[in-house]
């Protein structure tokens, strides 16, 4: 299988009196992958995502999306139809004057029908939860209502793969939760996810697991696996994640074997 | 300084197609020295909870007391502004200054400080935040990671001294360690100078371990108010309105499942899991412990 996304040693810096912000990355992700990518602040986390939708270049290495490479000036369009990303600042990416607007823009401009339009913001705001806040303007919205919007304004455009960088930080607990449902149902249908997260908790939701650590990739593998290793957790600066925590003190009294019954 | 809220009303944009009654019909007491979380679904009401005992949204009805201070009346609320320190969400938004010193000592103008006290001042704050003031009062806050930038901004509230310190979100957009590291300065300056913290998170991990009052607001009101401790206890009132059980609470359900008799059911903080779990093995009691294979 040829992969969706993939970079390859792939080096970068802001500016050539500044150090390193992401080094020798090698990636390579698989239609219908959904990754998870966690690290600490100023890790990379950010700046590693915006290089797969060619919001920002590589200084050094290639980065090659659905087949195109995103270095390509004329490939820009076809790009950003592919991936849809939802910032970490919604507020940045919130462009119309009520929340209709503002989730029916890019597919206006695309010059979609008015019905089909309808009927995708409508399925888009109920899961959300925003389908009371159609008409009201997007400043009046408090903070994880404006988060959910611009989630919505990517969610309709039904994008190949969706970058998202940190899109619960500001969602209560139940609709983190919805939203990793609705990540999954779009996972179910095909879609590749890529996520990054400050919530170590939320790495068993994807089917493989990036640890980012001062620009570099520490761990890339299966969530399983890293949840049996604290040390990786450690040597990123990262809290491990409570089950990894109780192991480590069921470990002290060899009772790892209880331990599994338990979860 | 304590708190009253007497059937407070908050409104958005009166007389305005959007008006909004965001909280309604609120009383409550925050006596002086609790540490208070604010927790309920987005929009519920949390940031207008808290703007309305900063005096930031002036209640529709009813009164808001700080300490003496009626917040409805102007001159009032300038004396309690002295002794509120306000951290909103995402406080890094809101950073103009040039240099991380400026930016701190911005919000100590009123304080009358001499140069000399004024140094002194951000340098203590910059260290009980845990960064060099030698490194970092002269950096640009604008070249510094969220993290630092997030403890800078809560120096520079705490600066103030403030005997109530209120907070948005204080902990939303850290890595697990940050977040951590936030709050246990928060819980030090909280235990050693008696100070009100009253602060608003989605998770319930921080504020069962953090917090001695746990305030629910759902749809305007106030819906639960309770003990960390009653938690599991009312689970059944919590879960509809948007509570998810942590990692913590998960693992305590199937522990009690599989091992029926155990000292469980009153905890609800991680540290006593594991001294429960550590006596047993540690303590000789060397059968209860095989009583787990
Ligand atoms: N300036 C405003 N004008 C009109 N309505 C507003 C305004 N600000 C907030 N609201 C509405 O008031 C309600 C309560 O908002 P508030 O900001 O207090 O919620 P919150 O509990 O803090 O939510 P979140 O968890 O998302 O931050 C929401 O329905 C919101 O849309
Ligand atoms: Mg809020």
């Amino acid at each position: 299988m040829k992969p969706v996304l993939s970079l390859t040693d792939v080096w970068l810096r802001y500016d050539s009196h500044q150090p390193w912000v992401l080094r020798e990355i090698n990636i390579h992700i698989d239609e219908g992958d959904w990754v998870t990518i966690i690290g600490a602040n100023g890790s990379g986390k950010s700046s590693f995502i915006r290089l797969m939708n060619g919001l920002l270049q590589p200084t050094k290495g290639e980065v090659i999306v659905c087949g195109m490479s995103a270095s390509d000036p004329e490939k820009f369009i076809d790009i950003r139809k592919e991936v849809g990303m939802v910032f970490q600042n919604a507020e940045n990416q919130i462009v119309g004057i009520t929340v209709e607007e503002d989730t029916s823009f890019g597919l206006d401009n695309l010059g979609f029908p008015r019905d089909e339009i309808a009927s995708r913001c409508q399925e888009v705001w109920n899961v959300l939860g925003l389908h009371d806040k159609q008409d009201s303007p997007p400043h009046l919205l408090s903070g994880g209502e404006k988060q959910k919007l611009a989630i919505a304004g990517v969610l309709v455009m039904q994008p190949r793969i969706i970058l998202f960088d940190e899109p619960a930080s500001m969602l209560d607990a139940k609709s983190a939760q919805q939203l990793y449902a609705l990540m999954a149902d779009l996972h179910q249908k095909g879609c590749t996810i890529i996520v990054v997260t400050q919530e170590v908790e939320d790495m068993f939701h994807g089917n493989r697991l990036v640890m980012m650590h001062e620009g570099g990739i520490r761990y890339d593998g299966s969530p399983l696996e890293a949840v049996k290793q604290s040390s990786i957790f450690q040597d990123c600066r990262l809290r491990p994640p409570f089950r990894t925590r109780m192991r480590d003190i069921a470990a002290n009294w060899d009772m790892e074997s209880w331990l599994e019954s338990v979860e | 300084m304590d708190i009253h809220l007497e059937r407070v009303t908050g409104v958005y944009s009166p007389k305005t197609p959007y008006t909004k009654t965001a909280l309604e019909g609120i009383s409550l007491s925050i006596p002086s020295g609790q540490f208070v979380a604010v927790m309920g679904v987005n929009g519920s009401g949390k940031t207008t909870l808290v703007q309305l005992i900063c005096g930031l949204l002036h209640a529709a009805s009813g009164h808001v007391k700080v300490g003496p201070y009626d917040m409805n009346k102007k001159p009032n609320r300038r004396r309690a502004w002295r002794a509120l320190g306000y951290l909103p969400q995402y406080p890094e938004h809101q950073v103009t200054e040039d240099t991380v010193f400026n930016h701190i000592a911005a919000g100590l103008g009123h304080l009358g400080l001499t140069d000399e006290g004024m140094n002194e001042r951000v340098q203590q704050y910059l260290e009980v935040v845990g960064l060099c003031s030698e490194r970092y009062k002269n950096a640009s806050p604008f070249q510094i990671s969220g993290g630092e930038l997030r403890r800078i901004a809560l120096a520079g509230v705490l600066a103030a001294e403030p005997n109530i310190l209120v907070l948005d979100e204080p902990t939303a957009g850290l890595d697990s360690l940050e977040r951590l590291y936030i709050l246990a300065c928060i819980k030090q300056i909280h235990l050693k100078k008696g100070i009100t913290v009253c602060y608003i998170t989605h998770r319930l991990e921080e504020a069962m371990e953090y917090s001695d009052r746990i305030l629910v607001v759902e749809q305007g009101r106030l819906y639960a108010d309770l003990h960390p401790s009653e938690i599991r206890l009312r689970w059944r009132e919590l879960e509809p309105i948007g509570f998810v059980k942590t990692p913590l609470l998960r693992f305590l359900d199937q522990f009690e499942k599989r091992f029926a008799g155990h000292r469980t059911q009153s905890m609800y903080k991680e540290d006593q899991l594991v001294s429960y779990i550590t006596e047993m093995c540690a303590g000789g009691s060397q059968d209860e412990c095989n009583g787990f294979d």
